[in-house]
């Protein structure tokens, strides 16, 4: 977030009064028919997925701001001015979809984000009646008094410039500040953007969109798992009603979960195929990892968890997966020693162990927000490493030094979504991935299968232009031509872990 | 010295001298004596057992002491961890719709694998004790946070038996922090590597600024470079890790050359600062006083409510030694090697009572109503306990009168 004084930002439009800014803190009591229900959800669907495109692609402050500005006008209020009417969809689909998206973990998250974002942008364009809306919805907030502010005030300064909030000389700046329990400004907290004594955090005027945003977050949070709860026997009631149509909103709008009982587009991969491929079509995170994994015959547990879906993902089998792991573990330790330790976790992987879940692949949300320690590989490489080993990684994959640069460039500005978009380019001559919708990549599955069709494509064609003969051809044996040709593979040993297969 | 574990050490420590009382009083959190079943926590907290043979078993609950040692006895678990308190009892969980997490401790792990630059040789348990100071800077470091800061009170430090410490925060409000509290809070007092360096933002936060300035660089200047300390700047060895985290070949050329004229540690050092100076970048020097000394969490077992952690008073399979508590106001003076194995245990246990054999037969009668805790090394680490347990009691009964008080005054939703 950045400070823009609050007051600064225009108002959606010229003469609103009304304001659709709302905490929903209660479901409205209006009749609406089920078709009308339907689209107002399809509306707010389609708004909450360009706000999540927008993070994806990595806008943050008044970029994204202006994002949502733009597509809730198309979506949400096309004649410029919210009327009660809208006013009442708006609440209604935010309930319903409540609903729709209360049933996993991964659902909540994907709502609740975009919800939240939503809403930060709706407290920032507000102006009057700020303080009335804080005060209806239970947050009265006071600034501290002059002698406590005078006290932390050096702190607060320091504060102030270790973040770059402010110019040395707008630092020192009295402004009032809001003493607020640190829970309830998490992400000031996790960026250490905030002071902290004794279990309070002194918040300034300018980031009390940070206070009221978590409000508004953690109650959403604990309305859908309220939600979650309810929904069972919603769904038995609404049996011929809503139940299939809430359920349809929220796979159709979420991403591909590339979860392993959808078939793999391209069909099962084996174990002979994974080397040459892992150099062709892996991405980044995942070529990283495996190539650590040759290096020390060993992964760190997150690293086996994000690599070890991924793999499922693309349709390696239990009994593949657990030859690969087994395979490259023995390098560096004895058979039992493996069995002990290691064999659970890829028997969880499967879903085979413990909560016996069918774990879906992590998506890049997933990946990127996973820090790694030393001596682990796991996460977003064009978040972990960045400058100069980043730079380094992908010149050794032999990339033109102006792809480097451009992809480097783009993961310092923190856009990694876009800068994977990019490698993928670099990686695959005569693709465009960024130039279209898509923007960035946003599951490491999707870039697998992304470069599988495009080799499917280029394989078609040259099958068509060169040799019809090779038509019975089945496209694994294709790929093991390629693998003896191209690939005298840096990775370790690929011929090795076939035999053993 | 006889053997510092087996089956058979573990069978009489756990039916004699592991603190199972203690240890069910702390996690009931002074609920112990609750009239409902449903609100005394100690039965509806996680307990899991890795055995000898390394089968894993989660969802054990007890009823009370009597029952967890009990199962410690028939069990003989290797390793001990405890996780969440649930919403119902774990190990009757499949009789329950709901069943899930509803308190966790906020905890802490830090190992010193995690500390690159260092080479521990985790086989070798003395290379492990050796490093121990920088365990104790990690252990300021993050008492002060979590104190200071955060207002934590209820900070229970654990050393993890081989080459880490734990730290179990206990507070009520700790306790009920959500995933997302728990992983700001982690964000909030861990330093991301970047480029092999701890990235810093300069002008520091005042509370990195201070610890900095109070525990870091003392510890930097009197540990690190020393020669009675780690000596990093010492050999060729060491100083080229150092130079290698600067990222900038020329420059580590360089000073690697002038560092093999210069006498010490300190000397390097400062040639070091004063070439960075030079070369307009300060900020390096203080990110590498950082990278050399400040904690490195791992974040992950943090963040989630889920995540088990093993329990103090287990011994560690490879070393021995007792997970003793310890406080971290001493924790400079704190010596891992003096942690005593389950062995040296025992055979205080029977030097004690020969002792009092000698004595005559009152000696022998006083002697058996003797905690068996007290006649160890374990008995400091073991009153320091008590007192920690007896402190959350404390805490737990002083609720009720502060919940009117603080009703008042907080916020209300």
């Amino acid at each position: 977030m950045s400070a823009a004084p609050l007051a600064k930002r225009p108002r959606g439009s010229i003469g609103a009064r009304r304001s659709s800014l709302s905490m929903y803190a209660q479901a409205p009591d209006v009749e609406l028919a089920m078709s009308e229900l339907e689209e107002c959800c399809y509306m707010r669907l389609r708004l909450l997925r360009c706000i999540d495109h927008a993070k994806a692609k990595g806008l943050r402050s008044e970029e994204l701001l202006g994002v949502i500005d733009k597509a809730e006008r198309e979506i949400m209020r096309p004649a410029g001015v919210w009327t009660d009417e809208e006013l009442h969809r708006d609440q209604c689909s935010h309930f319903l979809l409540r609903l729709a998206f209360c049933r996993t973990e991964e659902l909540r998250r994907y709502f609740l984000s975009n919800e939240h974002e939503l809403f930060k942008f709706r407290f920032s364009g507000q102006v009057g009646d700020v303080a009335r809306f804080l005060l209806d919805n239970g947050m009265p907030y006071a600034p501290i008094g002059e002698a406590e502010l005078d006290e932390v005030l050096p702190h607060l300064q320091n504060v102030r410039r270790s973040v770059k909030l402010a110019k040395d000389g707008a630092a020192s700046v009295k402004e009032d500040h809001y003493k607020v329990p640190f829970e309830e400004v998490l992400d000031l907290v996790r960026g250490r953007r905030v002071f902290l004594r004794a279990g309070f955090a002194y918040v300034p005027q300018s980031e009390l969109i940070s206070i009221v945003g978590g409000q508004v977050r953690a109650r959403l949070s604990r309305a859908l798992v309220d939600a979650s709860r309810a929904w069972p026997s919603v769904q038995e009631a609404e049996a011929d009603r809503l139940s299939a149509f809430l359920e349809h909103c929220s796979t159709q709008y979420m991403a591909d979960d590339y979860a392993a009982d959808k078939k793999a587009a391209h069909g099962e991969v084996s174990l002979a195929q994974l080397p040459a491929l892992t150099k062709r079509s892996f991405p980044l995170c995942m070529e990283h990892l495996s190539s650590k994994l040759h290096d020390n015959s060993h992964l760190k547990h997150q690293g086996r968890i994000q690599l070890g879906l991924f793999l499922k993902g693309i349709g390696l089998s239990y009994d593949e997966s657990l030859t690969f792991w087994r395979t490259l573990f023995l390098k560096g330790m004895a058979p039992d020693k493996f069995d002990k330790e290691y064999k659970y976790n890829i028997r969880y992987n499967y879903g085979l162990e413990g909560a016996k879940k069918n774990y879906t692949p992590y998506s890049c949300a997933k990946v990127i927000s996973t820090v790694p320690s030393a001596a682990e590989h796991h996460g977003c490489p064009f978040r972990t490493l960045s400058g100069e080993p980043l730079r380094a990684m992908l010149s050794r994959l032999s990339l033109k030094p102006t792809d480097v640069a451009r992809i480097a460039a783009k993961a310092a500005e923190h856009h990694y979504q876009v800068a994977c978009g990019l490698y993928f380019e670099a990686r695959h001559a005569g693709s465009s991935l960024t130039e279209t919708e898509m923007g960035g990549i946003t599951h490491p599955n999707q870039y697998f299968d992304l470069s599988m069709k495009f080799y499917a494509e280029i394989h078609a064609a040259e099958k068509q232009g060169v040799d019809g003969a090779l038509a019975g051809a089945a496209p694994a044996q294709a790929l093991a031509h390629e693998t003896d040709a191209a690939n005298a593979a840096p990775l370790a040993a690929p011929h090795e872990m076939a035999v053993d297969a | 010295m006889g053997e510092n574990f087996s089956p058979e050490l573990l069978r009489t420590y756990y039916k004699t001298v592991f603190p199972a009382e203690l240890m069910c009083r702390w996690l009931g959190y002074g609920t112990s004596t609750a009239a409902s079943a449903q609100q005394r926590l100690l039965r509806r907290r996680e307990f899991s057992f890795t055995t000898g043979d390394d089968v894993y078993i989660r969802y054990l609950s007890y009823n009370d002491a009597k029952a967890f040692r009990k199962d410690l006895v028939d069990k003989l678990p290797y390793k001990i961890d405890i996780g969440a308190a649930f919403s119902a009892p774990p190990s009757e969980k499949k009789k329950f719709t709901v069943f899930q997490p509803v308190q966790r401790e906020l905890i802490f792990d830090i190992d010193l694998t995690d500390y690159d630059f260092l080479q521990v040789d985790a086989s070798k348990v003395e290379t492990c004790d050796a490093c121990w100071p920088i365990m104790a800077v990690a252990v300021k470091t993050m008492d002060r946070m979590l104190r200071h800061d955060f207002g934590f009170e209820h900070l229970l430090w654990v050393y993890s038996g081989r080459r880490g410490i734990h730290c179990w925060v206990c507070d009520e409000r700790a306790r009920n922090l959500t995933n997302e509290g728990r992983s700001a809070i982690a964000d909030y007092m861990s330093l991301t590597l970047k480029d092999g360096r701890m990235a810093v933002r300069v002008p520091l936060h005042p509370t990195l600024a201070s610890i900095h300035r109070e525990v870091l660089l003392p510890f930097f200047e009197r540990t690190v470079l020393s020669n009675e300390g780690m000596g990093l700047l010492e050999s060729e060895a060491g100083w080229g890790v150092v130079l290698g985290m600067l990222g900038d070949d020329a420059l580590a050329a360089s000073l690697s050359d002038e560092y093999a004229r210069r006498a010490s540690g300190a000397e390097r050092w400062e040639a070091l600062k004063r070439a960075l100076e030079r070369n307009k970048l300060s900020r390096l020097a203080l990110e590498l006083e950082f990278t050399l000394s400040y904690p490195r969490l791992d974040v992950n077992v943090s963040k989630g409510m889920n995540h088990l952690l093993k329990s103090p008073w287990c011994a560690h399979p490879k070393t021995g030694r007792v997970c003793v508590v310890f406080d971290p106001q001493t924790v400079d003076d704190f010596q891992p090697g003096l942690v005593p194995t389950l062995g040296e245990v025992m055979s205080q246990i029977d030097e004690y009572d020969d002792q009092q054999a000698a004595l005559g037969a009152d000696a022998v009668e006083a002697a058996r109503a003797t905690d068996v805790l007290h006649k160890t090394s374990l008995r400091a680490p073991a009153e320091l306990f008590a007192k920690f347990v007896r402190g959350l009691e404390a805490a737990a009964r002083s609720t009720a009168h502060a919940e009117a008080a603080r009703g008042a005054q907080a916020v209300q939703w």
